[in-house]
């Protein structure tokens, strides 16, 4: 029975492997896992500190409309230190906008539904248009030193070359332009493992900021910091000085020296995003304009009232 | 549709050429210590090893890539690393780099030179290896001597010093501690005003290039929805 389970597992964990990295250019799932019964009491309560010493307090969540611009601010910058990503003033507005009507209550929030659904839209429609060019630089910005590819910063869906990276996301594209349908549940399906993961994770360790998100749903904002982190596989916890301490401990446990630091190509600084140093990913490939749109309801001043 | 999704996928797993091998390249451990770091040694033939430092999660398991040339995740000693995290104190704690001491003594404890002199490296303020020597003698396990490494490329700072001990296991996976010291008499460089020290400047000479030479764009950051 647990052989045909894991045959069972093994080309979900493939397709995901595929999918989450050549579409999405990454979904996943650190520390902020769900955990199991057998995770101590100590590990949930060192997971929220170190969530509250990162998006708890280096985002600051809006309570009333005034507040929309401010957190709009500080979660770009969040978002950017972290990965490189950058946001634009119009977009901010936007979002900011868009953040400002759903406290005033003009626009519902978003369902943790129906951002798995835009998200999974998103990352299908982004597929089909994907080009060479662009595959190939998010396999190289999602690439470690060794030119393998982690599905996630666990590896938990496995690892692969570059090169099968290419030709699967490749292949994924060609699915992704003929509609498969397939293509389509396998991805929803994934994707909405990833976001209930986190939902589930910041609403119980995070109440102050995501408090019962999952039953009322999201605002813009906080859905932009979810697909970041789904895209990205970045955990959201610990502060800028916590992450610096991690990466020069990191330097001193490999023992590398300025020399070996100088010759390694496109290493961004970063801890994550594109070449990131904790866990490289090309989440900007999915993060474009149409994409955001989507998953924020940012179109037409927002969308399902 | 539950029971279908698993056949669907398994059927783009035989389209794909390559997919199959994507966890194929993946090593799993597990029963290991949770949120513990652990030293992978592989054998990668002809008497090589390439080690690996991973760090288990919540529920004692490591998966990391397969080393390139390990014929199997089997043929792999995994030895679990400690940090005793003791206060070390070094003499000399300040050094004069255009005239270093030939030798330095650290204090402490647990310093033990039962399977090999314990292994003695010099760190930047930034975490970058300077140098690396064992000690020449250990008198109990609270102090030891040990020569100094070459500090001709090193610049004023501050430097930790962190000493490793050797284990039954053969290898340095005993982490004692880190004295604090300070250098002096060498100011780092940056020869082209780029606010880049020219140690970490990928073109010293050039204020318009400094971290990334390698014909990607000097900010890594990628600005999105334009």
């Amino acid at each position: 029975m647990s052989l045909i389970k894991g045959l069972r597992r093994r080309p979900l964990i493939a397709i995901a492997t595929v999918l989450a990295f050549l579409v999405s250019a990454g979904i996943a799932v650190w520390y902020s896992s769900p955990l199991p019964a057998k995770a101590s009491v100590e590990d949930k309560q060192h997971l929220q500190n170190q969530l509250r010493k990162g998006i708890g307090s280096e985002v600051r969540f809006a309570a009333r409309p005034q507040q929309a611009d401010e957190a709009v601010a500080s979660a770009a910058e969040f978002i950017h230190w972290r990965s490189g990503l950058k946001l634009t003033d119009g977009f901010k507005k936007r979002l900011a906008k868009a953040e400002s009507d759903v406290l005033n209550h003009k626009s519902p929030r978003i369902t943790v539904s129906e951002l798995t659904d835009d998200m999974t839209a998103a990352v299908v429609d982004r597929l089909a248009t994907l080009t060479d060019k662009e595959i190939e630089e998010a396999a190289e910005a999602s690439s470690d030193a060794n030119d393998e590819v982690r599905s996630r910063a666990n590896a938990k869906w496995g690892v692969m070359s570059k090169t099968d990276l290419i030709l699967q996301a490749q292949a994924g594209r060609e699915w992704s332009r003929h509609g498969n349908a397939g293509l389509q549940i396998g991805l929803r399906s994934m994707i909405e493992g990833e976001v209930n993961d986190r939902v589930s994770t910041l609403s119980a360790l995070l109440p102050e900021q995501f408090g019962n998100v999952d039953s009322q749903g999201v605002t813009p904002t906080q859905a932009l910091l979810i697909a970041y982190s789904v895209a990205s596989d970045d955990p959201l916890t610990d502060s800028r000085s916590d992450i610096a301490q991690m990466l020069l401990e990191k330097r001193m446990d490999e023992r590398q020296t300025r020399a070996q630091r100088k010759a390694e190509k496109n290493v961004s600084g970063r801890p994550y995003g594109p070449n990131g140093l904790l866990h490289p990913s090309a989440p900007n490939l999915f993060f474009t304009k149409s994409a955001f749109d989507k998953i924020l309801n940012l179109s037409e001043g927002g969308k399902k009232q | 549709m539950k029971k279908a999704l698993p056949l669907l996928l398994l059927l783009f797993v035989f389209i794909l050429p390559g997919c199959g091998s994507g966890s194929s390249n993946t090593c799993s451990y597990g029963g290991l210590t949770p949120n513990s770091s652990y030293l992978l040694v592989f054998d990668v033939g002809n008497g090589a090893t390439q080690q690996v430092i991973a760090v288990s999660n919540p529920y004692g398991t490591i998966i990391i890539p397969r080393p390139v040339g390990a014929a199997n995740c089997g043929s792999v000693t995994i030895i679990l690393r400690l940090n005793s995290n003791v206060p070390l104190s070094a003499s000399p704690s300040s050094i004069d780099l255009t005239s270093p001491p030939s030798t330095a003594a650290i204090t402490g404890q647990s310093f033990d030179s039962t399977y090999g002199m314990p292994r003695v490296d010099y760190y930047d303020g930034n975490g970058y290896l300077v140098g690396s020597v064992y000690a020449t003698s250990v008198s109990g396990s609270t102090s030891l001597t040990a020569n100094v490494p070459d500090l001709s490329s090193a610049y004023s700072g501050n430097y930790q010093i962190r000493v490793t001990n050797k284990t039954s296991q053969g290898y340095y996976s005993h982490t004692v501690g880190t004295a604090n010291v300070s250098a002096y008499g060498r100011d780092r460089l940056d020869s082209d005003g780029d606010g880049w020290y020219d140690d970490e400047d990928c073109d010293p000479n050039d204020p318009y290039r400094n971290t990334f030479c390698n014909d990607c764009p000097e900010d890594p950051t990628v600005i999105i929805c334009p």
